[in-house]
């Protein structure tokens, strides 16, 4: 019994890696249009919905929405794609999307408003 | 050699056309010295080639009381347009600076400043309601150009901060030396 469990562990495991094997090719192997979409949607997803306060009028107003084309991948390392939106006013995005899974971090969205 | 009344050596001149349609809330005459220290510290000085309060008729003063429209690199919305055209004739080279009532890229979005311009009509919008660093920023935006980035930086000890409310007052922000490198390339400056 306890021989087939482990059995089936080691199984798992192997797919497991696998698994994330194949994610990691996949996501490695991303156009640049596609992470442009994989961020934009990402950002509409998590800030689409939320207000920021206007530093000028002191209004809240809701964050715009950004075109995927919009974005521009900065740069990368071994680890992580630099995706960024960095307009002369509107919303800053700076984002790093990890090649290892494709995850999507956000690290700084703010109002430019001059 | 030429230095200014800072005591600042002139390597190369940004001529500024100042143009006024509103009363700033800012402290006019500090965000003249400020922006005189900062590009003269930097080998840059600023020359002032006129300062006029704009006679408007009626019509005009309601339609450029706030400036309406988008803010996009190497472009005048309409207004912006309206407003370069009213001084056109009085600039011959140099950047022309508007001090205007307020600035709204929609019916919600309030801007302190724009430096978006049309590539021949060099050429900024600062809100009467911006901050006395306001000046400065965008005229750093049209001597970067829209190829420089980061666009904006984040500490406040960089003029160029998303936000020039960020700013402590009192203090004295700079360029850093990329951006210097930059500038000092800007076909906006003239020789001494």
């Amino acid at each position: 019994m306890l021989g087939a469990a482990l059995l089936f562990l080691a199984a798992l495991h192997v797919v497991t890696t696998a698994d994330a094997e194949n994610a990691m090719t996949e996501t490695a192997k991303m156009t640049e249009d596609q992470l442009k979409l994989r961020v934009a949607e990402r950002y509409k997803a998590v800030f689409g919905a939320l207000y920021f306060q206007n530093p000028v009028d002191h209004a809240y107003v809701r964050l715009p929405e950004i075109p995927a084309a919009d974005f521009v991948v900065t740069g990368q390392t071994d680890r992580v794609w630099s995706v960024a939106h960095d307009p002369l006013v509107g919303a800053i995005v700076r984002a790093s999307v990890s090649k290892a899974d494709g995850l999507v971090q956000f690290d700084q969205i703010d109002l430019a408003v001059e | 050699m030429k230095t200014d009344k800072h005591g600042n050596k002139c390597d190369q001149r940004l001529l500024v056309h100042i143009f006024s349609l509103a009363l700033p809330q800012f402290d006019y005459g500090k965000a003249i010295t400020f922006a005189e220290k900062l590009y003269g510290s930097n080998g840059i000085y600023f020359d002032i080639g006129q300062q006029q309060c704009l006679a408007l008729s009626a019509a005009q003063q309601v339609k450029l009381d706030v400036i309406d429209g988008a803010c996009k690199w190497d472009q005048n919305n309409a207004e912006q347009d309206d407003l370069f055209n009213l001084v056109k004739a009085k600039i011959y080279s140099g950047i022309a600076v508007f001090i205007v009532g307020g600035i709204k890229t929609s019916a919600t979005d309030t801007l302190a400043g724009c430096a978006g311009h049309a590539p021949l009509k060099p050429a900024v919008v600062v809100s009467a309601t911006g901050t006395m660093y306001t000046l400065a920023h965008e005229l750093g935006h049209v001597l970067l150009t829209s190829s420089y980035s980061p666009v904006h930086e984040t500490s406040n000890s960089n003029i160029m901060i998303n936000g020039t409310h960020n700013i402590p007052a009192g203090s004295s922000p700079t360029f850093n030396a990329s951006q210097i490198t930059q500038i000092k390339k800007s076909k906006h400056l003239l020789v001494c």
